[in-house]
């Protein structure tokens, strides 16, 4: 007896130093994801309350053309992820390698991940306008067959928006491999080149495998943006367009909701959506379980 | 000041691992009492159950007779100086000494008055100013004594407070330690693994092993009599070596003792000093050999034959290590360590004779490893 | 141990030179890594080059793309976009959703942080877990219900509404780092100040917050940098004119006046909204990196 009050007093102390900020915490992202479940049972519109209608939402989405269209632009902007891993393993690479003014190097990659999203969707917008400065690079450099409507074609708007995401991502992803890169044990690297490898194969076999949980990070973080974090572009750079072409899942709940006002069917996108995060959270759960963060 | 008490104290963690198993430690007021031993055998476990920083599983913790085992750490009002100092980093030396006053809701003037007494006692009015890590290490120490001190606690609990000082600063240290301490009148629990330091220190010296108290004693009876192997094998640099023999009588009634196949002479004063040694004729005993408890000659001479396995010299003394066939346990070799002066003519490999002097041999239960005539713990 | 932890996310160190082999061989390679680097800085360098340059454009005088800077380069667009176009306000509006945002989630961060850290409850690892978790949930998934409660509780439009949102999202994070780093502080600190006699309160006022403070200035840069670039929350919540942030006013003006001779005030405008940005960052980089690499897209 004595014990279980010991517990219980225990309890309530420490909630007195967590009940302000897990209070926020259940208001804005616990209830509220309550209820995205809950809604997205029923065909609720932002007037009228609704009724319960099963899976009704989920059908609907699943046998609408846009929903897919929306679902493939988004798996196209994952492509994003293996490509920025890519080419950040190479510039690692390479900035290890050993040449004098790396720091400025990384510090000009680096440069496109301060600014908001749609601070540079906006500059990008002028970028890749018709008459904008990288048609005018294209021309000048005798290359104006490449030169295109790259936001209002429909058939090009969509790799244009993965372009721009890339272009954002790279630095990040540098920063965060370049990060681990310093913590690696130099004298492993100086091992395998005394035992005669060349740089190239020393960084591939010894560097990058320690490098993989950093890597997966980097991979995780990719995956929920380009589900869940592409909504400034698209809603800067097409608004959607040319034709619906460039819908994503986000642009289409915020449209759902926002101008047809059918919050039923855009909760059941969001808990599309949040299939995706919960993904994401357990993997942030596992990796703090085995670092003894938690 | 105040006594302080721990009752049949036990601390099981949720592992199953036990840290204490029945501890009872009585320290009157004004006493200063060491708790020494190997790493892990509960001392500082002890300390912090004192001093409230964890909960007994079983037991009682008594301040001035007064079960204090529900009480929080700030509400039991002992000062504990840790390993660490633990001073904190962002506050200057005079905030650091205040801390506990503040704490506690000292008016400022009185608090101003006894950090400025503290600070002169403990020469430390130049660095009120710093913080901790501008200071060095025995300075930090002495800021962590003025921080317990200040506060004119119940009672003060040193967690090995000198184990990171280098060993010149640690001897003084340790002096000053004493000397404040009786000139306080404080009661005083002092932690340490250091035997040399518990024996210097201490006035009454608690040996703990294994979550248990060995033996509580003063430096003198924990050298001359032992209460078990583990003591005898604790305490003293070198500890006591610890031979097999067999008790017997000789020709004449007179106890005798067979190791490594010589009997060894007891004496006439053997029986009158340790009464139990007549009921175990007849039956095998550990047997304790002190430093200083035994004399070498030349191999061939009269004693044990050994060979010298090693010979340490360190200054004005010398450490001989003898390997003797045959006094072990089930007849195997033993060796016994010697502390001999500089001159002393060993050489490794050379045969010699081991001489035990019989006043100065313990004898323990080979079974229990408890010392027959066992003087009583606490 | 290794304390103060200076591991947390670890800041990149420059790279250390390696020896490459001598000779022309060497060179080459060497000319060649220069030649792999500049191109792709220059990729990412263009576009704010671009911006830059154009934002300094007479509107008149702009024919849709420059790639040089002008001859006669002007502070008007400037001038015009802050004055005319609003942006005086919006800044305004920015920072206040921002700096408040941030202040919210790093004080309440600090008070769980430390209760996770320094005391012992039932359901601990649990909670824990659950921030770690929600730190996953982007904002999207949420903002239905979430414009729902605000228009329930009369908050949409005015103030509380997405300064409380933004600060519940940015929460989990600030927790995590904030945890992160106070459970590396010497638990024996705590102890001597038990005994001493402290309070928790004191304990966490006197003792923690202080050494925590590199985390903290971390966990408030991070979150304000999050808070002022964020576009879906105060798109959504704050819509009256006089609320609208800078990020939801490029939104707005973006769309509509790009490719047009506005181009030159649209580069003004968003250069204004990165500066604050590139101020923060050249101030603390090394907090703003170790925050951004902990925290990742939050």
């Amino acid at each position: 007896m004595r014990a279980a009050a010991a517990a219980t007093a225990r309890a309530a102390r420490g909630a007195g130093w967590l009940a302000p900020g897990l209070a926020l915490v259940g208001l804005i992202v616990a209830y509220p994801l309550v209820r995205v479940v809950e809604w997205s049972l029923t065909d609720r519109t932002t007037f009228l309350d609704g009724s319960f209608v099963g899976l009704d939402n989920y059908r609907q989405l699943l046998s609408d053309e846009l929903f897919w269209r929306a679902f493939t632009n988004n798996l196209i902007l994952l492509l994003s992820v293996p490509l920025s891993i890519a080419i950040a393993l190479v510039v690692t690479g390479v900035l290890y390698r050993g040449l004098r003014g790396g720091r400025l190097y990384e510090l000009a990659i680096f440069v496109p991940f301060l600014p908001a999203v749609a601070s540079i969707a906006v500059v990008f917008l002028y970028v890749l306008s018709a008459g904008g400065p990288l048609n005018e690079l294209l021309r000048g450099a005798g290359a104006g067959a490449l030169a295109q409507p790259w936001l209002t074609d429909a058939d090009v708007a969509i790799w244009s928006v993965l372009g721009v995401v890339l272009w954002k991502r790279i630095g990040f992803t540098v920063l965060l491999l370049t990060a681990r890169m310093a913590s690696i044990d130099r004298t492993l690297l100086d091992a395998a080149a005394v035992d005669g490898a060349g740089w190239w194969r020393t960084y591939w076999q010894v560097a990058v495998p320690g490098m993989r949980g950093i890597i997966a990070f980097a991979a995780v973080l990719g995956f929920i943006e380009a589900f869940s974090w592409t909504f400034a572009y698209v809603v800067i750079l097409t608004r959607g367009g040319p034709d619906r072409a460039t819908y994503t899942l986000e642009y289409l709940l915020y449209r759902l909701q926002f101008d047809e006002q059918l919050v039923g069917l855009a909760s059941a996108v969001a808990v599309f959506l949040l299939v995706a995060a919960l993904a994401v959270a357990a993997y942030r759960v596992h990796s703090a379980r085995r670092e003894a963060l938690l | 000041m105040a006594s302080l008490a721990l009752i049949g104290a036990r601390k099981a963690y949720p592992g199953g691992a036990e840290a204490l198993r029945g501890v009872d430690l009585a320290v009157a007021d004004g006493e200063l009492m060491v708790l020494v031993g190997p790493s892990g055998c509960g001392k500082t476990t002890a300390l912090r159950a004192i001093a409230g920083l964890e909960r007994l599983t079983d037991g009682t913790v008594e301040i001035d007779g007064e079960d204090v085992g529900a009480l929080e750490p700030a509400a039991r009002d002992v000062a504990m100086v840790f390993q660490s100092y633990a001073l904190y980093p962002s506050m200057t030396v005079a905030r650091n000494l205040s801390f506990g006053l503040r704490a506690r809701g000292v008016a400022r003037a009185e608090r101003d008055r006894r950090v400025r007494e503290i600070a002169r006692l403990l020469e430390l009015e130049e660095l009120l100013d710093r913080r901790p890590r501008q200071l060095s290490g025995g300075q930090r120490q002495r800021v962590a004594m003025g921080r317990a001190i200040v506060r004119e606690p119940r009672a003060f609990l040193m967690d090995e407070p000198l184990s990171n000082l280098d060993a010149r600063l640690r001897v003084q240290m340790r002096g000053e330690i004493v000397r404040l301490q009786a000139r306080l009148g404080a009661t005083m629990v002092y932690v340490t693994h250091d035997q040399v330091e518990a024996l210097t220190m201490g006035r009454r010296v608690a040996v703990m092993d294994a979550g248990r108290i060995r033996q509580c004693d003063t430096p003198a009876a924990l050298y001359e009599r032992p209460a078990d192997t583990f003591v005898a094998r604790f305490i003293g640099s070198p500890p006591a070596s610890l031979l097999r023999g067999r008790l017997g009588e000789g020709r004449d009634g007179e106890l005798e003792c067979v190791i490594g196949g010589v009997a060894v002479a007891l004496g006439a004063g053997a029986e009158a000093a340790r009464p139990a040694l007549r009921a175990a004729v007849g039956g095998e005993l550990v047997v304790g050999v002190p430093a200083d408890g035994f004399a070498l000659a030349p191999g061939g001479a009269a004693g044990i034959p050994g060979t010298v396995a090693l010979a340490e010299l360190l200054g004005a003394e010398t450490l001989v290590h003898v390997e003797l066939a045959g006094a072990g346990e089930g007849g195997a070799a033993a060796t016994v360590v010697g502390r001999f002066g500089r001159g002393v003519a060993a050489v490794p490999g050379d045969p010699v004779a081991v001489a035990l002097v019989p006043d100065r041999l313990d004898y323990f239960d080979p079974e229990t490893g408890l010392a027959l005539d066992r003087p009583a713990v606490a | 141990m290794s304390w103060p932890p200076d591991s947390a996310g670890g800041t990149p160190e420059p790279p250390a030179p390696r020896r490459r082999p001598h000779g022309w061989r060497g060179a080459l390679g060497a000319v060649a890594d220069h030649g792999f680097l500049i191109a792709l800085a220059a990729v990412c360098l263009l576009p704010l080059y671009v911006m830059l340059i154009a934002s300094f454009e007479r509107a008149a005088d702009f024919d849709g793309a420059a790639l040089l800077p002008t001859l006669s380069p002007t502070f008007e667009n400037y001038r015009t976009v802050w004055t005319e176009l609003g942006f005086d306000r919006m800044f305004v509006n920015s920072a206040v959703l921002s700096l408040s945002a941030a202040a919210i989630a790093t004080a309440l961060a600090a008070g769980a942080a430390f209760g996770f850290t320094r005391l012992r409850f039932a359901g601990r690892g649990l909670l824990l877990a659950g921030v770690v978790a929600t730190m996953a949930i982007p904002a999207i998934v949420v903002i239905v219900p979430l414009s729902v409660l605000m228009t329930d509780l009369g908050l949409v439009d005015r103030l509380p509404s997405a300064i409380l949102a933004e600060a519940g999202l940015l929460l989990p994070f600030a927790i995590f780092l904030l945890h992160t780093y106070m459970r590396e502080l010497p638990s024996e600190l705590f102890e001597a100040a038990e005994v001493d006699g402290a309070s928790r309160w004191r304990q966490f006022r006197e003792i923690a917050l202080p050494l925590a403070r590199p985390a903290l200035a971390t966990t408030f840069l991070v979150s304000a940098i999050y808070a002022w670039n964020d576009l879906l929350i105060p798109l959504v919540l704050w819509q009256a004119e006089q609320l609208t942030t800078l990020m939801v006013g490029l939104a707005l003006l973006g769309p509509s006046r790009a490719g047009t001779q506005n181009v030159p005030l649209l580069m003004a405008g968003v250069t204004i909204s990165i500066l604050p940005l590139a101020v923060a960052f050249a101030v603390a980089r090394r907090a703003v990196v170790r925050g951004l690499v902990e925290g990742g897209e939050r």
